[in-house]
């Protein structure tokens, strides 16, 4: 993660439209985040969370408007500081936990030791079993793992919270924490109530009728 | 060169692990020989100058199919995603499946082409020619199935737009690579036949990768 | 011009204009162009009056190419500047391209029967025409099976894109394949040379094919450019507030 100094801002979201098929699901949306920055993003299902945050990810194209990342157009040149869960875990079942981690070490290319982060999510114990054992809670924390490992600045999250329990979603927490207090910044979809991250929180409400 | 290294290494750990689905291939390939053997008769004096034929569409009908699932896992699972996040280029991902693939498909492909040979009564310079056109020609293949696989990641209508798609890009490496392993006895990798081939190769893998990374960023969209 | 026609509005005039204008050439030139080919032009040797089966089938062939490139470019244009007149312009195109292919297939077989016995035969042409139509039947698949039309587009874009720059290759390949193989077919007599009873059948009929196609092409765009209007719906978004927690 580049050490970014407090208060420098970061990402800048300006004027963005996003379309999901011959639907406009958002409309001339800007906000800037900076470091230490957190964002709940809220509404319910179908509303357009999951796009928006593709968008900003740079994985989805934006029907107007831009999203820029330290100074750079993400949808041009996308943005490798840019940590991500969508709704899909990614974890290739005939792969061991810590392989598909070495893996995503390797690609993401990170000093961090894969058996770093199953620890800090508490599946070192699951290291050797396939991905196809885990469960849907354990898969998510997983996929928290690949997060730490990518030391990312900015984090995406969509619906981090959905299958843990009680003990996963305090990890998340407090993994949370832990980021905005070095100066990351976060974009976090979630059903449940947002909650106070660092020092800076704020909450996107998104609202309206669903066409179509 | 790390992330390519690791890109195919995992590629063939998943095929390893997935219990010899991947040798479906090679599987194909020994029943359309045989089938086709027996339904030409058996005869050695019929069957060799059709052995060079039937041995490479043994080839491309084994690999038409393989193509469908080379990207859909990734896609599926949302790994492909991820890729993208890591900053590596689509195109070097690409490069990476496709090696990985060729490992995985053609190579025991290769590797059968003596037993291939035993099936038909070959003499040792067409063996040769086989071997020598399936290393030239291969890219191509692998390289034009990637980009229809490309293009259809995700569609569910079945395998057989994607061999419709395939197939036209495949004619003149077919008409090619027969010619080359009957004329390997007479002028070696000379022959116009392997010239052309190597040319078609080169040109499949400049246009197919870029092409099939392009088609991934469109379906990712 | 492309610049000019790029405006929607631009090229709707114009396409509302010029397209009755090529239908009208299309059946002036294609009517006298079959006139001079069934009633002036002379016989063949070898094959007699069955050789005015080429008027027909020369031209078609020629177009069914020529719509294939005008795809393939559409397809570069609509790829480096994304404008969807370009995508709706190499979509146009593949329907009647296709069916000029078939028409000279369909030709080339009758014409086949006449001089060679045959209703088919492997030759270069015939070969080359019949993977040009396979070519045509997968790109206008791509639309069909894709549901997001502007990744359809995209899609199509590409396999029209790939598939042209192997033509060459497979025409190069076809032809070696079939002096190798075959004996040469009967064919048209050698362009070099044409008599002018024969030149000029045969332009007229292209050049009333190329108007027919243009006169199609110009209608499916005009056709798809009402029917999108007609189905856009872009619902106003609904609201999006952000506050402090």
């Amino acid at each position: 993660m580049q050490t970014a100094s407090k208060n420098s801002r970061l990402l800048e979201v300006c004027n963005l439209s996003v379309m999901r098929g011959d639907n406009l699901l958002i409309e001339d949306l800007s906000f800037t985040l900076s470091s230490g920055d957190t964002i709940w993003v809220a509404g319910c299902n179908g509303i357009g969370k999951t796009s928006l945050l593709k968008c900003i990810a740079g994985l989805l194209r934006p029907a107007n408007g831009k999203v820029i990342w330290t100074g750079q157009n993400v949808h041009k040149h996308i943005s490798p500081d840019t940590g991500y869960q969508g709704h899909h875990d990614a974890h290739k079942p005939g792969l061991t936990v810590l392989e598909n981690l070495k893996f995503w070490q390797a690609v993401f290319m990170s000093p961090i030791a894969p058996e770093l982060a199953l620890e800090k999510v508490g599946l070192s114990e699951q290291a050797g079993l396939l991905a196809k054992g885990l469960s849907a809670g354990q898969s998510r924390r997983l996929s928290l793992a690949r997060l730490l490992i990518k030391q990312a600045t900015l984090w995406i999250l969509d619906e981090p919270a959905a299958a843990m329990d009680v003990k996963g979603q305090q990890l998340i927490h407090s993994l949370l924490a832990e980021h905005i207090a070095i100066g990351g910044c976060a974009l976090i979809a979630s059903h449940t109530a947002p909650q106070k991250i660092g020092s800076n929180t704020r909450v996107l409400t998104l609202e309206g009728t669903l066409n179509g | 060169m790390g992330r390519l290294h690791s890109m195919i290494l995992r590629d063939i750990h998943i095929a390893f692990r997935s219990g010899g689905a991947w040798l479906m291939g090679l599987v194909f390939f020994a029943v359309f020989l045989s089938l086709a053997a027996i339904a030409l008769g058996g005869e050695f004096k019929t069957l060799r100058p059709l052995a060079p034929a039937l041995i490479w569409l043994a080839t491309v009908f084994s690999l038409l199919f393989s193509f469908e699932h080379l990207f859909s896992g990734d896609a599926s699972d949302g790994s492909l995603e991820h890729v993208k996040l890591s900053g590596m280029s689509i195109t070097a991902y690409v490069f990476a499946k496709v090696c990985a693939h060729w490992l995985l498909s053609i190579l025991p492909l290769i590797l059968a082409l003596p037993i291939a040979a035993l099936l038909f009564d070959l003499q040792t310079p067409i063996l040769i020619g086989l071997f020598m056109s399936m290393i030239i020609a291969s890219p191509a293949l692998v390289c034009y199935g990637a980009f229809s696989g490309a293009c259809l990641v995700g569609f569910k209508g079945g395998g057989f737009l994607l061999v419709l798609l395939t197939i036209p890009l495949i004619i003149p490496v077919l008409i090619f690579a027969v010619s080359a392993v009957n004329s390997y006895s007479d002028a070696g990798l000379f022959a116009l036949e392997f010239q052309a081939l190597a040319g078609i190769s080169l040109i499949a893998t400049a246009i197919g990768i870029p092409a099939a990374a392009a088609a991934l960023n469109v379906m990712m969209e | 011009m492309i610049n000019f026609l790029a405006n929607p509005l631009r090229f709707k005039k114009f396409a509302t204009v010029a397209a009755p204008l090529f239908g009208l050439l299309a059946l002036i030139l294609i009517s006298s162009g079959l006139y001079f080919g069934l009633f002036n032009s002379p016989e063949d040797q070898l094959q007699g009056h069955s050789v005015r089966i080429m008027y027909v089938h020369v031209p078609a062939v020629w177009l069914g190419m020529a719509a294939y490139a005008g795809m393939a470019v559409a397809s570069l244009l609509a790829y480096i500047w994304r404008h969807p007149l370009s995508d709706e312009l190499a979509r146009a195109l593949a329907l009647p391209g296709a069916a000029f292919t078939a028409l000279g297939l369909i030709t080339g077989s009758l014409w086949g029967k006449t001089s060679w016995g045959t209703f088919w035969q492997w030759d270069g042409r015939m070969t080359s025409t019949l993977i040009l139509l396979f070519l045509f039947i997968g790109y206008m698949a791509v639309w069909a099976s894709i549901d997001d039309k502007r990744r359809a587009a995209r899609i199509a874009g590409l396999v029209a894109m790939v598939g042209s720059i192997n033509l060459p290759i497979i025409k190069f390949s076809v032809d070696w394949w079939n002096t190798l193989h075959q004996t040469s077919s009967v064919s048209m007599p050698n362009a070099p040379g044409l008599p002018g009873s024969i030149l000029l059948p045969l332009m007229l009929m292209t050049f009333g094919y190329t108007f027919f196609l243009g006169w199609v092409v110009l209608n499916r765009m005009l056709n798809e450019i009402a029917s999108a209007k007609t189905r856009r719906k872009r619902p106003a978004a609904g609201s999006i507030s952000m506050e402090k927690l």
